[in-house]
C-alpha cells in the first residue's frame, strides 16, 4: 500500500474507508447547516410542535444543534469517539422525526431512508481492527463495516420502494433532469416505467448488503448511483437544492468507504 | 504495514475498562437519550378519541364543498359511524338566510366509502343546477336519521363583486383554531359579500388519523354564521399525506370533502364564471408531469375567458420560513407566462406578502406576481426571515396568527390579511394582470341554449397580433326576448348584463354589446328562426 514512490499512489493510498467516512459526516454536516440557516431543519419543527419553544429561541437552539455536531466532528478527528455518538444521535433523532413530525411521502421510511447518515458517524465511533495492517486511522472494525452495508442496503431498499411507487419528487427530479440535461419532454407515464425499473434496481442490490454479501461491484454501483441520486436534488432546484444533497452525501460516499475496504483492506475469503 | 496507533482495541477490549467500556457507555447513554426523545414523540402523537353519537347512522358535521362551478354547483359532504343503507340530500331554494323557508323540494343521491380503519363512513351528495347568488337549505340524510337544516349560497353572477376568505395550517393548536375559526365568522357576518371559505391544506396533524379530521370537523363549526355554511374550497397539504392516496384511493382528505382519490385528482379549477378562476394545486403529487400539463391548459384557457386568475397551493415558491419548494421550478414559470394575479401559499406559518415576482427578481406592480400566505389558521407561528430580497418592502412578513380576505371587483383585486382581533395586518390592491373586457371586443357569434340561457362567441385581440375567440354563457336572469316571428318584431328593449360584465342589449333585431371596452359598432344583426327547437340564433357580422 505505501511502497509506490509515485505521488498518485500515495495519494491513493491515503483514501481510505475512514477517511471517506469523516469527510461524508463533515459534509452531511455542512448541509445540516445550510439547511438550518436557509429553511428550517426537522428538528426544529420538533421543538415548535411539541415543546413549545418559540423562536428566536428555536432558531438558537435549532444553530446550535448543527455546531455542536460541527464540533463533535472535530472532537471526533482528534480523537474523541464521543463526538462520532453526538451526531450519530443528532442523525438519528433526526430520522426519527422525520418519520413521526415531518408529515410527507413515504415518511415511514425515513428511518431506513436516512440509515446510511446515521451509519456513517456510528461507523467511525468504533475503532479499527486492531489485526488490521493499515495506515493509521485507515480501515474500520469489522462491526463498523458489517453495519454500513446493513445501513447501505436499507437505505437502498427503502429508495427502491420509493421508486418502484413514483414517489412524486422522484417523477419531478427525471422530469428536470430529461427537459433540462437531456433535451426532450417524457411523458410522466413513461418516467413511472422508468422509476419502477430503478426501484428493482435499487432493491436487487439492497438484498447482498442487507445478506453482508461482500460483493464489490455491488457497493460500487451504490456508490455512484448514491451519488447521482443526491446530486439530482441540485440538477432539480439549483443551489435551493445544496443543503439536500450535501446532506445525502452518506447515500454514495458509505458504499465508497465500503467498496474501498473490500478492495484494498478485506482479506476474507468471500470477497 | 503499518501499525494502528491508537492503543484501542475497540470492542474486542475490557468490557469495563478502556475504549470499549467508554463507548458501551456512550451507546448506553445516548440510546437511552434518544429512547426517550422518540417516546416523547409517540405519546405527544396520540390523542383522545372524540365522543361518538349513539346512533351510528346520524349524519354527522354535512359540509359544503365548492369544486368547479360554484355558480350551479356544490358537493354536501357528511360521514356516519356506520355504514347506513341510504344517503341522500334533500334542498332547495330558500328565500333568505333563514333555515327554515319553503320546503326542501329536491333529492340529491350521494355516493358514500369507508375510512381506511372503518370508523367513519363519507357520504357525498353533487348538488347540479343551482342558480347564482341564491341561497340553498339542505339536510343530510342517512337512513331515517337526518342532519339539521344548513343554508348555503351559491357563488354570485359575473357582474358582481365578491370576496373569499383564505388561509392555511389549521394544524396542531386546536385552540388558537377555534379562535381563528371564530374570527372567520365575525368577518363573513359583517361582510355579506363573502361568498367562501378556500383552505391551502394541512388541516391536522397527521390526516391519516380520523380523530384529528374529527376535532377540525368540530372545531370548523365555529366558522358557521347561524344556519350559513361558507363553501370550502380545499387543498391538500402535505400532512394529508396518506399512502391510500398514493395507490391512488381514497383517504380522509377525499372523504372528508368530497374529493376523487388519487393523486392525479386532488387539482382542479373553479370558475367563479368569468370573473375568477381559482386554480387549487396539489404540491405533495408530482408537480412538473402531468400535473404541469393540466396547470398549463388550465392556464391557457383562463388567460382567454376570465378576468382574475388565483393559484391556490401547499408548498411555497417564495418561502419565507423554509427553503424553496418545487413549486418554483415547475410552475412558477407557467404562471409568470399567464400573467397569473395571486398566489396563494402555505406551510411555513407566518403572515407573508411578496414584492411583485417576475424572473426572479423584483417586478412592477403590473407585471410582478404576489405570493401571499403563508398558514396561519391556528399553527403555532414562526419568525419570518425578513432578509429575504422578496419580503422587503412594499412586502411584508409577520409571525402572527390570520386570515386573508381576497376582494374581487371588475377593476381591482383587494387583498387583507387580519389579526384574531378583527384588526387589520395588512392590505394591497392590484389591478387586473390581463386585459380582459377592456380591449376592443367582437360579437361572432351567439347561440340561444334555452330560455334565460346565451351563449356568444366573441373574439378580442390578444397581444395586438392574434385574434381569439371566448366563449361567454349568460346563465341566470332570463333575457325578456321570446323566439319571434320576425327580427323586427322583437321587444324593444330587453337588457341584461353578460357574465363578462358587458351590457346586452336586444333593439329591434339588433343585438349589441356595450360596456368597458366593447366596440361601439358591436351591434350584428339578429336572425330568429321559430321553428328552430334549439332557438339557435344565428348571428352575422
Amino acid at each position: 500500500m505505501t511502497g509506490s514512490g509515485s505521488a498518485w499512489t500515495r495519494a491513493a493510498a491515503s483514501i481510505t474507508p475512514r477517511r471517506v467516512l469523516v469527510w461524508v459526516v463533515f459534509i452531511q454536516i455542512a448541509g445540516a447547516a445550510a439547511a438550518a440557516y436557509g429553511g428550517e431543519i426537522p428538528v426544529e419543527s420538533w421543538m415548535l410542535y411539541r415543546t413549545g419553544l418559540r423562536d428566536p429561541w428555536l432558531v438558537v437552539a435549532a444553530d446550535a444543534m448543527v455546531w455542536s455536531c460541527l464540533a463533535a466532528a472535530l472532537a471526533g478527528v482528534v480523537g474523541y469517539r464521543a463526538g462520532w455518538l453526538w451526531i450519530t444521535v443528532y442523525f438519528g433523532i433526526d430520522a426519527v422525526i422525520g418519520m413521526t413530525v415531518e408529515v410527507g411521502a413515504f415518511m415511514e421510511l425515513t428511518l431506513p431512508a436516512h440509515a446510511v447518515r446515521i451509519a456513517a458517524p456510528l461507523a467511525l465511533v468504533f475503532a479499527p481492527d486492531p489485526d488490521d495492517d493499515q495506515p493509521p486511522g485507515g480501515s474500520l472494525h469489522p462491526v463498523a463495516i458489517r453495519l454500513l452495508m446493513v445501513a447501505a442496503g436499507l437505505t437502498f431498499a427503502a429508495h427502491g420502494i420509493e421508486a418502484f411507487a413514483a414517489h412524486p419528487r422522484f417523477v419531478d427530479y427525471l422530469v428536470v433532469f430529461t427537459h433540462d440535461g437531456l433535451g426532450f419532454e417524457v411523458a410522466q407515464s413513461q418516467l413511472e416505467v422508468a422509476l419502477k425499473v430503478i426501484g428493482v434496481i435499487d432493491l436487487a442490490v439492497a438484498l447482498p448488503a442487507l445478506l453482508l454479501r461482500r460483493w464489490s461491484s455491488v457497493y460500487a454501483y451504490m456508490a455512484i448511483w448514491g451519488t447521482i441520486a443526491a446530486a439530482s436534488r441540485v440538477v432539480h432546484g439549483g443551489l435551493n437544492g445544496l443543503p439536500e444533497m450535501l446532506i445525502r452525501s452518506a447515500n454514495g460516499g458509505v458504499a465508497a468507504a465500503i467498496v474501498i475496504f473490500l478492495m484494498v483492506y478485506d482479506r476474507t475469503d468471500d470477497a | 504495514m503499518i501499525e494502528p496507533t491508537t492503543p484501542d482495541t475497540g470492542l474486542h477490549g475490557s468490557p469495563t475498562h478502556g475504549s470499549a467500556g467508554r463507548v458501551g457507555r456512550h451507546v448506553r447513554t445516548w440510546g437511552s437519550l434518544v429512547v426517550w426523545l422518540a417516546s416523547m414523540v409517540v405519546v405527544s402523537e396520540v390523542r383522545a378519541a372524540e365522543p361518538e353519537p349513539t346512533d351510528p347512522r346520524e349524519p354527522q358535521h354535512p359540509r359544503v364543498v365548492w369544486q368547479t362551478d360554484p355558480q350551479t354547483s356544490a358537493t354536501v359532504v357528511w360521514h356516519t359511524r356506520g355504514a347506513g343503507h341510504s344517503h341522500s340530500v334533500r334542498f332547495g331554494r330558500v328565500p333568505s338566510e333563514e333555515p327554515y323557508g319553503p320546503e326542501l323540494t329536491q333529492t340529491a343521491r350521494a355516493q358514500s366509502h369507508a375510512e381506511f380503519e372503518g370508523r367513519a363512513h363519507f357520504h357525498y351528495a353533487h348538488l347540479q343546477g343551482l342558480s347564482p347568488d341564491t341561497t340553498y337549505g339542505f339536510v343530510a340524510r342517512t337512513d331515517d336519521r337526518q342532519s339539521r337544516r344548513w343554508t348555503f349560497r351559491t357563488a354570485p353572477e359575473d357582474s358582481d363583486a365578491f370576496s373569499l376568505l383564505y388561509g392555511g395550517d389549521s394544524r396542531s393548536d386546536p385552540q388558537m383554531r377555534r379562535r381563528v375559526n371564530r374570527l372567520i365568522r365575525r368577518i363573513a357576518k359583517r361582510r355579506d359579500d363573502v361568498v367562501g371559505f378556500v383552505h391551502g391544506g394541512d388541516y391536522t396533524n397527521l390526516g391519516m388519523n380520523w380523530n384529528g379530521w374529527q376535532q377540525w370537523l368540530d372545531d370548523h363549526t365555529e366558522t358557521y354564521i347561524d344556519s350559513r355554511q361558507l363553501p370550502m374550497i380545499p387543498a391538500r397539504g402535505n400532512h394529508e399525506y396518506s399512502r391510500a392516496n398514493l395507490r391512488g384511493e381514497l383517504d380522509n382528505y377525499n372523504g372528508v370533502f368530497g374529493l376523487p382519490g388519487g393523486p392525479d385528482n386532488d387539482y382542479w379549477a373553479t370558475e367563479f364564471g368569468h370573473q375568477l378562476t381559482l386554480i387549487t394545486l396539489d404540491s405533495t403529487a408530482s408537480l412538473g408531469g402531468r400535473q404541469r400539463d393540466w396547470l398549463e391548459s388550465t392556464l391557457q384557457t383562463a388567460d382567454r375567458s376570465t378576468r382574475w386568475i388565483v393559484a391556490n397551493y401547499h408548498h411555497p415558491a417564495y418561502p419565507a420560513v423554509k427553503s424553496p419548494s418545487g413549486t418554483r421550478v415547475h410552475w412558477t414559470p407557467l404562471f409568470e407566462k399567464y400573467d397569473l394575479d395571486l398566489a396563494c401559499e402555505s406551510d411555513g406559518h407566518v403572515l407573508k406578502r411578496t414584492v411583485p415576482i417576475r424572473d426572479g427578481r423584483r417586478a412592477s406592480r403590473s407585471e410582478g406576481i404576489v405570493y401571499v400566505g403563508e398558514g396561519g389558521l391556528g399553527v403555532p407561528q414562526r419568525d419570518p426571515d425578513r432578509s429575504r430580497w422578496y419580503l422587503q418592502s412594499p412586502g411584508i412578513a409577520r409571525s402572527v396568527h390570520h386570515v386573508q380576505l381576497l376582494t374581487f371587483r371588475r377593476d381591482e383585486l383587494i387583498y387583507r390579511a387580519y389579526g384574531l382581533d378583527g384588526e387589520l395586518l395588512d392590505r394591497w390592491r392590484q389591478e387586473p394582470h390581463r386585459q380582459f373586457g377592456s380591449t376592443p371586443v367582437v360579437l361572432v357569434d351567439a347561440r340561444w341554449r334555452s330560455p334565460g340561457e346565451i351563449q356568444l362567441e366573441l373574439s378580442r385581440p390578444v397581444d395586438g397580433r392574434t385574434r381569439r375567440r371566448l366563449r361567454a354563457r349568460l346563465v341566470g336572469t332570463p333575457i325578456s326576448v321570446a323566439p319571434q316571428p320576425a327580427a323586427d318584431t322583437a321587444p324593444e328593449e330587453a337588457s341584461t348584463t353578460l357574465s363578462v360584465n358587458f351590457g346586452l342589449e336586444v333593439v329591434g333585431g339588433m343585438i349589441q354589446l356595450h360596456g368597458p371596452g366593447v366596440q361601439t359598432n358591436a351591434a350584428v344583426p339578429v336572425t330568429i328562426d321559430p321553428d328552430d327547437p334549439s332557438w339557435w340564433w344565428h348571428l352575422g357580422l
